[in-house]
């Protein structure tokens, strides 16, 4: 019975962030609501650790600012009473350029009385961050990186 | 009551890691399994996707030739009937440099009669990428 409430208040939560539907998200979180998702905060702003329903709205402005469609398909999700975790396979079309930025993010949930009070999420941000400056990082640091790990 | 699979995947997975053994991995993985560690494989070659057995087998070994697992901490863990997912801090260390390196990673896991047939592992790697360089990437702010 725990499982299915969480399933479908995580599910919930997903589908109303990605189509921008900021009071359903609000509503699936509890007040002291605590997210952290581990990012660069200098190109994420919104991102990092925060705290409160306010996040939510201001997260998805930030993202309907920066991107113009955005669509999300979850692709994985593991419940145990009133935890989940899920992969998620976005899709965001940067609003600067139109190029569609593609990435799988981990997000793990906890909830209480049916709301979600802690968030954990995180993704292969290198890679994020070259999609978001439109740039190869790579070639820059591979070397360095190989040579300082001795690989 | 039954252990679940990823419990044992996981015990196996760290003594093939930091004993070179894998003859109980082997044996907790499906043939056809599917393998995806996001993030940049010009940099650490033992990431990226990897299909069957065998492929996945060699990739562990080369972990193993690169890295020790000195403590692990689960943050959190949640087991389905065939699913499992688990957010991971790992503390390791680069072998050849002797470099310390602090890690968070999500594992999911899919199993089939007992056996793991889909693998995918997400890292926060630009963390991963600043501590194996050992200084901060300066990135311009976006407001």
């Amino acid at each position: 019975m725990k499982d299915r409430v969480t399933r479908q208040c995580v599910n919930d939560f997903l589908v109303a962030f990605y189509a921008g539907d900021v009071d359903r998200a609000v509503a699936c979180c509890a007040d002291d609501v605590d997210t952290i998702t581990y990012a660069p905060i200098e190109l994420f702003p919104h991102l990092g650790h925060q705290r409160g329903k306010p996040w939510v709205r201001e997260a998805i402005r930030i993202q309907q600012q920066r991107y113009a469609r955005r669509r999300a398909e979850i692709t994985f999700m593991a419940v145990e009473d009133d935890k989940a975790a899920t992969t998620i396979r976005v899709a965001l079309e940067k609003r600067s350029d139109q190029r569609v930025v593609q990435f799988e993010i981990a997000d793990f949930f906890t909830l209480r009385d049916g709301q979600i009070v802690t968030h954990r999420s995180f993704f292969d941000s290198f890679d994020l961050v070259q999609q978001v400056l439109g740039r190869d990082l790579t070639d820059a640091f591979a070397a360095s990186v190989q040579d300082a790990m001795q690989l | 009551m039954t252990e679940h699979s990823l419990w044992r995947f996981s015990r196996a997975l760290h003594r093939a890691i930091n004993e070179r053994q894998v003859d109980d991995l082997a044996a907790q993985i499906d043939d056809n399994v599917e393998w995806a560690v996001f993030g940049p494989i010009d940099m650490f070659p033992f990431l990226g996707a990897r299909h069957g057995k065998a492929a996945v087998l060699d990739v562990c070994r080369q972990i193993a030739d690169n890295i020790r697992v000195h403590r692990f901490e689960r943050e959190s863990m949640m087991l389905g009937e065939d699913t499992g997912a688990s957010m991971m801090r790992y503390s390791l260390t680069a072998l050849d440099s002797n470099r310390p390196i602090s890690l968070r990673l999500a594992q999911f896991a899919r199993f089939s009669n007992g056996l793991l047939v889909s693998m995918r592992v997400v890292v926060d790697t630009f963390d991963l990428v600043e501590q194996a360089l050992g200084r901060q990437i300066h990135l311009p702010k976006i407001a």
